[in-house]
């Protein structure tokens, strides 16, 4: 998508709230100077370029509007899904409101919508202008598969972390200390927490181009967390959790801290059921 | 590996220079010197105004009380003297990010206590971004890092360790592994040695991130603190022990940072800059108690 269309996806005022200045553009190589510190995270997803345009009205807090043109849904998704801590669907595929912003993602784009501070009408202008910006964009993206094989008994929805980019393997927990699992660009991986008794257990999907860099990806994981194979691929870690994995396929999986060995049996069934 | 003449002279340069520091400030600025680094948090609620700013008269009083507990000197004014000689050129590398940016009153204080310690004002430099080109900051003897604490997208937590990002013009190398080696920022030559004193600001820190800014009022709570101590990384690992323990309370969960913020460790086991294992740091608290998190 090219700059003029990112404009278009946006309103030129609402309700008297008018654009400041000239709308910015970010790429590849210039969004480190607009999201200092936070650009990595769009580009490990996979990033074209951002419009950001701010909108002012006289006696109100200004208004900050970002529309980031992630190139595919999958990538919108899952900058959607890093960080979200409620599912609400108030605007495009999915959103998430706080205290003066409006967060959500349609089709290839991810969307912010702020004010640093809150008014009732600076509120009533961020869902407008959300709204406006939700309408723009005519068509839908497809949620990752490999999300849709989560079984949903005990899932913790807002907990659902989409990505294909390794660091992510860290996501939950300081786990991996190095991309044991060859997590690249071509792969489609899933975090998910369950609720259980005890502590939430959390589950690792994670879909491969082909079965041969899946057992690759295997191998070279349970040569690091399952050191005697032998013995099984279910074991207790340090904490007394149970830690499981298996390979199906194309699909890897592995549950962590779960709390009963049982528990991450049942858990594993389900995917391979399903 | 054989050595020219020139490395030879070089090294002997570099230890002299090593030798003249060691001798003109206290022991405990060289964290490793000592088995245990020691770490102050100081807190007073009072310190927030009603507008959310700090009170300079309050953050003054802790500020003094923090000083004067970590050098053992009882009178802040010589205390400052311990650590910052008036012949110093002194840089007090600050942290401009517009969501939480260091407070303005806290980089008045120390520039007067720097200036209290015979330091000339054309000597001084309060900055952050474009240090490289700042004359203070190119010519600094000393450097005093003060920043807020908050999480952060890609390398966990915006630390005391991070904030001498801006020393190097290619930010982006030290970005591999989740910025696992930012350590290595402190052995550039422009850093190197020059650290006296480290502030993280605790007055109101971020404990959580979303949207492309990572900032939300939601996830910023009153904490009323600052953390001081010589030792950046057993600052930033005590720092980081709060943010995980108020995730812990905020999400009714352990919930540790995303990514983790790596490099603190690696700051100690990797780079041997400080100490990020708890049991090698000694925490003095000062001040209000509730809501401590630790």
């Amino acid at each position: 998508m090219n700059s003029k269309s990112l404009t278009e996806l946006l309103p030129a005022e609402h309700s008297g709230w008018k654009t400041a200045n000239e709308d910015n553009f970010y790429d590849n190589e210039s969004l480190y100077n607009y999201i200092d510190g936070g650009a990595e995270l769009y580009l490990s997803y996979g990033f074209n370029k951002v419009i950001s345009r701010n909108y002012i009205k006289p006696g109100q807090p200004e208004i900050r509007v970002d529309v980031f043109d992630m190139i595919k849904p999958r990538n919108a998704y899952g900058v959607y899904t890093h960080s979200r801590e409620k599912i609400e669907h108030n605007f495009g595929q999915g959103s998430q409101t706080l205290i003066g912003a409006v967060l959500f993602w349609k089709d290839m784009y991810y969307v912010s919508v702020i004010s640093q501070s809150e008014t009732d009408e600076v509120t009533k202008a961020i869902y407008g202008i959300a709204r406006i910006i939700d309408s723009s964009i005519p068509g839908e993206g497809k949620i990752p598969g490999v999300v849709k094989l989560l079984p949903e008994d005990n899932l913790v929805a807002e907990s659902v972390t989409y990505f294909h980019h390794p660091v992510w393997l860290n996501y939950f927990a300081w786990l991996f200390e190095d991309n044991y699992l060859n997590i690249t660009k071509e792969t489609s991986a899933v975090w998910a927490k369950y609720e259980t008794t005890r502590k939430r257990a959390m589950l690792l999907l994670v879909q491969y181009p082909d079965e041969h860099t899946a057992r690759l990806g295997f191998n070279s994981f349970t040569k690091y967390f399952f050191p005697n194979p032998e013995n099984g691929l279910i074991t207790k870690d340090i904490n007394g959790r149970w830690l499981s994995s298996r390979l199906g396929g194309k699909l890897f999986v592995a549950i962590f801290n779960a709390p009963y060995k049982d528990f991450a049996i049942a858990l594993m069934d389900k995917i391979h059921n399903s | 590996m054989k050595h020219s003449r020139r490395d030879w002279l070089k090294l002997s340069f570099l230890t002299s220079l090593a030798g003249y520091f060691f001798f003109q400030f206290p022991g405990k600025l060289f964290a490793k010197e000592k088995d245990k680094s020691e770490v102050i948090l100081i807190r007073d609620k009072e310190v927030l105004k009603y507008d959310g700013n700090p009170d300079k008269s309050i953050l003054s009083d802790m500020m003094d009380k923090a000083i004067t507990t970590l050098t053992g000197i009882n009178n802040s004014s010589d205390a400052w003297k311990s650590i910052i000689k008036p012949d110093d050129i002194v840089g007090i590398k600050s942290n401009e990010w517009s969501h939480l940016p260091t407070p303005e009153a806290l980089e008045e204080i120390l520039k007067e206590r720097v200036l209290n310690a015979g330091v000339r004002e054309q000597n001084i430099s309060v900055r952050d971004r474009g240090i490289l080109k700042d004359p203070v900051f190119q010519k600094s003897t000393a450097l005093i890092n003060v920043r807020p604490m908050r999480t952060h997208d890609w390398s966990g937590a915006g630390t005391l360790i991070k904030n001498y990002i801006v020393f190097t013009k290619k930010p982006w190398t030290y970005h591999p592994d989740t910025c696992a080696d930012l350590a290595k920022l402190w052995k550039l030559p422009e850093v190197a040695g020059k650290t006296r004193l480290n502030i993280l600001v605790m007055l109101t820190p971020l404990f959580h991130g979303t949207g492309p800014h990572h900032f939300n009022k939601e996830y910023i709570w009153n904490y009323y603190g600052l953390l001081v101590g010589f030792d950046s990384v057993a600052v930033d690992s005590v720092g980081v022990r709060i943010l995980e323990n108020k995730r812990k309370e905020y999400f009714c969960e352990e919930r540790p940072l995303n990514p983790p913020a790596k490099h603190i460790l690696l700051a100690d086991t990797r780079h041997k800059l400080g100490n990020a294992n708890p049991e090698k740091i000694k925490l003095v608290t000062i001040g209000w108690k509730e809501g401590i998190l630790l």
